[in-house]
């Protein structure tokens, strides 16, 4: 609910320090040109919007517009108006753009008041309008009564839902249009039909499938073709085959011909071979083989055996004259060249050494033992000691017993009667024997004091031994082999000497001796190998001298006998080959030919190339034929794709059938609905419009748009081919209609700013009494300059 | 002896269900079921394979696909393989090649032939429309031999046109009917002495040949009891669900995935997912297509589809006397008599969502 109360112009176009206060119905200007009705209109709206930030162009011009002339510096005003049963009193100045809004106590709301959406733009909050909605239904000028409402979608919106519940329809011109796109995609006919595409793909399906029966019958044609080169293919594969075997029986002729030279040139070699092999033997003395290898052996052991002998001897001389020459230099290194020592010397000279030895020991002995028995010292000493042997022995005894005592007297008691008198048998022994050996002691030295008396009374032996004459003797012998010897000399390493030279003579002597017997051995082997050798090369007619020479001439003439035959052997068997081979050659053939080999060879060339030719020509046609079979595989895949899409044509059809049926009915739906929504405001357009001669039946459809028919035109035609008057009895009747649904119940402004211009008589006293209906359901402010116009 | 019973193999299928790009790969795994099979025999000492009818999917398979056929039984020289043609396939099928049909590839004829390996006869009629004339009065079997029989049709017991008529061959002394023609593994008596078999097709194309398959192995000694050799290379499953309780996305999702889960459904596996139950437009998810979810899916599976059996339950009372475009639209579609109930339950589903859809944005 909406009514202005006052307004209080300071300063506003021509206006200043203007006042007025308006009732709750009908507020009339009826005022001349130029008084300032639209100003005051204008005020109104400026009032309620915030014009200086309007999109509008038209409104960003009433702020300059407006501005005062003489005082642009009070370019404001005010309003005191009730809103949802509440006063308020908005100020604003235009020039600084502030703008304030009082309560019924003067208090100041609070922008954030929740109140007013926008202070500047109270219109918004309180009619639910924007400015431009604003002029298209509060305000009523002349220039706003031919508003259009199918692009203001929100307003339209709100002015039908406003009449009735419609939930669901804001989605409808979407669904139109997704119905209209599927429509057209399954259409048989249209640019961005599916189904024409598929059809178009069956036609030239069907077209490139008709091809198949040339295609078959290229195959066909192919097949034939092939058959008949295969027939010609064999057919010079068989001429090739004859050509060929003619080309080899002549060949084979040549062949045969070049075996029988061969053959002979054979005979002519193997016989030549024989006669060399003859004269060879004639060396044999007509010999065997076998009589020579065996002889051959035998010569290579007696040559070989007699080599070594010989050799052997040689070798021996050489050695028998290294030992005399070694044995000369010793015997000369020794002086013995003249008196060479033998072992009867050596055995006669070591007894006389052994002799001297003897007696000389003797001597040293005796002598010995006089100088010790005359020692007096010695003699007292002696004495001195048997006592203390005695005493020795003495004390020796008593411990003895004494321990063997002490001994029973700790074991008695574990010992038997019998135990008691062994023991005591043994302790006894061992007693005995201690005494007996200490008395033996005592009898030896006795016996030795005895001998040396013996020597003191034979005192003049010693001096009967004529040592020195022995060893004279010796010496002298020992002179002849270079030996010098003095009375100091060791005899026995002197004697080893000789002995050593006698030994080394020996033994070169016997090997010497030795060596001439092997000698002689090796002279009887050489006479009989000699003898031997003899023998068998008697046989041989050999020119060498030396036995290894002939063995090795003998050797020779045996290789070359057994290769040459050898080789008449193999000559022969190759001889005997190349017969067989002739006699096969000779089965083969078949008789002279009538053509020649060039003649042969050139047509088996001509008939190669026509071959390769007709293989070359199978290759062809193979490639044709399965180029055929794959085209007729892809025809027959065209085929699978033809059903496809006539499957598919199908279902297009059904498809476009189902959209084109569904969009009907919705369509159909619609227009009911629109036509049940919309009879609430067809309803109260009938009540501003009456029927007459132009009008028949009218009525607005969705898009708030006027459309009537007359009694002449049965089709409803839009209200543009209504006069100018008649135009804006209608779109009066139009904007009361839309008032009635938007502000159903409410009690708010409407603003006339002489909207009837155009009216004739008969409209105006229509209008007038619409208007002195109007209000008492609106606050009206009517503006007008003409008393025809004039509202009482 | 053993040998193995094959059948409805379909080289070179179209396969239309499948996008365009799988399709050639998905045709390799058909070949690639044959070549295994194959290879089964191979490892079991096998050397006999019979391929009861459609071993091919169209009556003119390119001519790629026959030769792949007849190099792969030439590989294998040491198996015979006896094939009947079926209603998919004719039996000229490789007279137009250029390739030579290898000597162990026995092909039957549009009478009764008789191929004998090991003391067993397989006798073999190629399929035609006028085969069941005399289907019956030209079979002579041998009562002492063991028979094996390839014929490709559907069985009844009893009279029925263009059926083979299993009471027909009572006696006739059939050890082992060796069908094909159906595509899922069966076994049925004929008589006391034999049994008909259908090892159904080699390799599942589309939702219609669901589950595990494979062929049999048959070892005449024990020819009632053949072995069924599952061989299948992907496994097409179809599973329903229950909506009537679901209301939006997410707990579809959520329920799919678990079905899925229990059922141990492989990457490499087709799926079907059938929405049955009731279907309100009040439910969220019914404003947007199931194309969504199906696209959420797709990524896991080879082949994932939903396919909606739902019937949809809208309380006409709400939208009655309500200014509302449904409440209008669905009036005008129920006031339509020249439409079928299917095309008004069609034509509602789609504009009711449309309308909420649009009306949400």
């Amino acid at each position: 609910m909406f009514i202005i109360k006052e307004i209080n112009i300071e300063g506003f176009g021509k206006f200043s320090n203007y006042k007025h206060t308006f009732n709750d119905g009908l507020n009339y200007f009826n005022e001349e040109n130029g008084w300032g009705k639209t100003t005051i209109s204008n005020f109104l709206y400026m009032m309620l919007y915030d014009i200086a930030n309007s999109r509008i162009k038209a409104d960003k011009d009433l702020v300059k517009q407006y501005c005062p002339l003489e005082n642009k510096k009070i370019y404001k005003g005010t309003m005191k108006f009730e809103f949802n049963n509440k006063e308020y009193t908005i100020i604003k100045d235009f020039n600084n753009k502030e703008v304030q809004i009082l309560d019924s106590n003067s208090n100041p709301l609070v922008n954030d008041c929740k109140i007013f959406k926008d202070f500047n733009a109270i219109g918004e909050t309180i009619f639910s309008l924007d400015a431009s909605s604003f002029k298209k239904t509060v305000f009523i000028d002349n220039d706003s009564l031919n508003a259009k409402y199918d692009k203001d979608a929100s307003l339209k919106t709100r002015i039908l839902k406003e009449i009735g519940s419609i939930s669901d329809v804001k989605g409808y011109e979407n669904i139109i249009e997704e119905l209209d796109e599927k429509i057209k995609k399954y259409a048989p006919t249209g640019k961005s039909s599916l189904a024409k595409e598929n059809s178009e793909k069956i036609k030239e399906l069907k077209k490139e499938i008709g091809e198949q029966s040339t295609i078959n019958n290229n195959l066909f044609s192919l097949k034939i073709d092939k058959t008949n080169k295969e027939i010609e293919l064999k057919n010079k594969q068989d001429e090739q085959k004859d050509v060929g075997k003619q080309l080899e029986n002549a060949n084979l002729i040549g062949k045969r011909d070049a075996v029988i030279e061969d053959i002979n040139d054979r005979k002519k070699h193997i016989n030549e071979a024989q006669v060399e092999l003859n004269d060879l033997k004639k060396k044999f003395n007509n010999l065997s083989i076998d009589e020579v290898i065996k002889d051959l052996k035998n010569l290579e052991v007696l040559v070989s055996e007699y080599i070594v002998n010989q050799r052997n001897k040689d070798d021996l001389e050489q050695t028998i004259i290294n030992t005399q020459e070694d044995l000369s230099r010793y015997l000369n290194n020794y002086g013995l060249t003249l008196n060479i020592p033998t072992h009867e010397i050596y055995d006669n000279l070591k007894a006389k050494i052994n002799e001297y030895s003897r007696l000389k020991n003797e001597n040293e002995r005796k002598e010995f033992l006089i100088k010790q028995s005359q020692n007096p010292l010695s003699t007292a000493k002696q004495d001195n000691n048997k006592k203390l042997i005695v005493i020795i022995l003495l004390i020796g005894l008593i411990l003895v017993a004494g321990i063997g005592i002490a001994i029973y007297t700790l074991i008695k008691d574990y010992m038997s009667d019998l135990g008691t008198i062994i023991y005591f048998v043994i302790f006894g022994a061992i007693t005995l024997i201690s005494g007996a050996i200490g008395a033996y002691q005592l009898i030896k030295k006795d016996q030795k004091q005895d001998e040396i008396n013996h020597i003191e009374e034979n005192n003049q032996d010693l001096e009967t031994i004529n040592l020195t004459s022995s060893l004279l003797e010796i010496s002298s012998i020992f002179n002849k082999y270079n030996i010098n010897i003095t009375i100091d000399s060791n005899l026995d390493e002197q004697l080893e000497k000789l002995r050593k030279h006698i030994d080394y003579i020996n033994r070169r002597n016997e090997k010497i001796k030795e060596d001439k017997g092997k000698i002689k051995e090796y002279d009887e082997n050489i006479n009989y190998l000699e003898s031997e050798l003899d023998s068998i090369f008697s046989k041989y007619d050999l020119v060498s001298d030396e036995y290894n020479l002939k063995l090795n001439e003998l050797r020779s003439l045996s290789a070359s006998i057994q290769n040459k035959e050898s080789n008449l052997e193999f000559d022969r068997k190759q001889l005997e080959k190349k017969e067989l081979e002739n006699r096969a050659l000779f089965n083969k053939t078949m008789g002279k030919t009538s053509l020649s080999v060039e003649e042969l060879n050139q047509k088996h060339s001509t008939l190669i190339k026509e071959i390769d030719s007709l293989k070359d020509d199978l290759r062809e046609i193979d490639s044709k034929i399965k180029t055929s079979e794959e085209l007729i595989d892809e025809i027959s895949n065209k085929k699978d794709e033809l059903e496809d899409k006539k499957a598919l044509e199908e279902d297009y059809k059904k498809k476009h059938a189902f959209y084109t049926l569904l969009k009907s009915k919705l369509e159909e739906s619609y227009k009911s609905l629109q036509d049940k929504y919309l009879s609430p405001i067809n309803n109260s357009l009938s009540n501003y419009i009456n029927v007459d001669n132009t009008l028949n039946t009218f009525s607005l459809n969705k898009d708030l748009e006027f459309t009537y028919s007359t009694s002449s035109i049965s089709n409803k035609i839009d209200s543009s081919y209504l006069s100018n008057g008649y135009q804006d009895y209608v779109n009066l009747a139009i904007r009361f209609t839309i008032l009635d649904s938007l502000y159903k119940n409410e009690k708010v402004l409407v603003i006339l700013d002489d909207p009837f211009v155009n009216l004739d008589k008969t409209r105006l006293v229509e209008v007038k009494d619409i208007i002195k209906n109007l209000s008492s359901r609106y606050q009206l402010i009517y503006f007008t300059c003409h008393d025809s116009r004039k509202i009482d | 002896m053993k040998f193995l019973h094959l059948a409805d193999i379909h080289l070179g299928s179209k396969l239309n269900d499948l996008e365009q790009e799988k399709r050639e790969s998905r045709n390799k795994d058909i070949f690639k079921a044959f070549d295994n099979a194959i290879q089964y025999a191979k490892n079991n000492s096998i050397d006999l394979i019979l391929v009861s009818g459609d071993l091919f999917d169209k009556d003119q398979p390119s001519v790629k696909v026959r030769n792949d056929f007849l190099n792969k039984v030439k590989n294998n020289e040491e198996i015979f393989f006896l094939y009947i043609s079926g209603n998919h396939d004719k039996k000229d099928i490789f007279s137009s090649l250029s390739t030579e049909i290898p000597a162990n590839f026995r092909l039957f004829e549009e009478k009764y032939t008789t191929f004998t390996h090991k003391n067993v006869n397989f006798v073999g009629l190629n399929y035609s429309s006028s085969m069941y004339k005399y289907l019956y009065d030209s079979l002579k079997l041998n009562e002492s031999e063991i028979n094996v029989l390839m014929l490709h049709g559907e069985v009844m017991q009893g009279e029925a046109k263009d059926k083979i008529n299993l009471k027909k061959l009572v006696g006739r002394n059939v050890d082992y009917l060796a069908l094909g023609h159906i595509h899922q593994n069966e076994i049925g008596n004929i008589d006391e002495r034999g049994i008909y078999v259908y090892p159904g097709c080699l390799e599942g194309r589309g939702f219609d040949e669901l589950n595990k398959k494979g062929f049999y192995e048959v070892d005449t000694d024990d020819i009632k009891n053949p072995k069924f050799i599952i061989n299948s290379i992907r496994t097409i499953y179809e599973v329903s669900l229950d909506i009537s309780n679901i209301d939006n996305d997410d707990k579809l999702i959520k329920e799919i995935e678990k079905k899925l889960k229990e059922l141990n459904i492989l990457e490499k596996d087709y799926v079907r997912i059938i929405l049955k139950g009731t279907y309100n437009p009040d439910n969220e998810f019914f404003k947007k297509d199931l194309d969504e979810i199906t696209s959420y899916f797709k990524e896991k599976y080879y082949v994932f589809k939903i396919k909606d059996q739902t019937t949809l339950i809208y309380n006409l009372d709400k939208y009655k006397d309500t200014l509302s475009l449904k409440g209008y639209f669905i009036d005008s579609i129920l006031n339509d008599d020249s439409l079928s109930q299917e095309q008004k339950d069609e034509l509602i589903k789609v504009g009711l969502r449309l309308i909420i859809e649009k009306d949400n944005n």
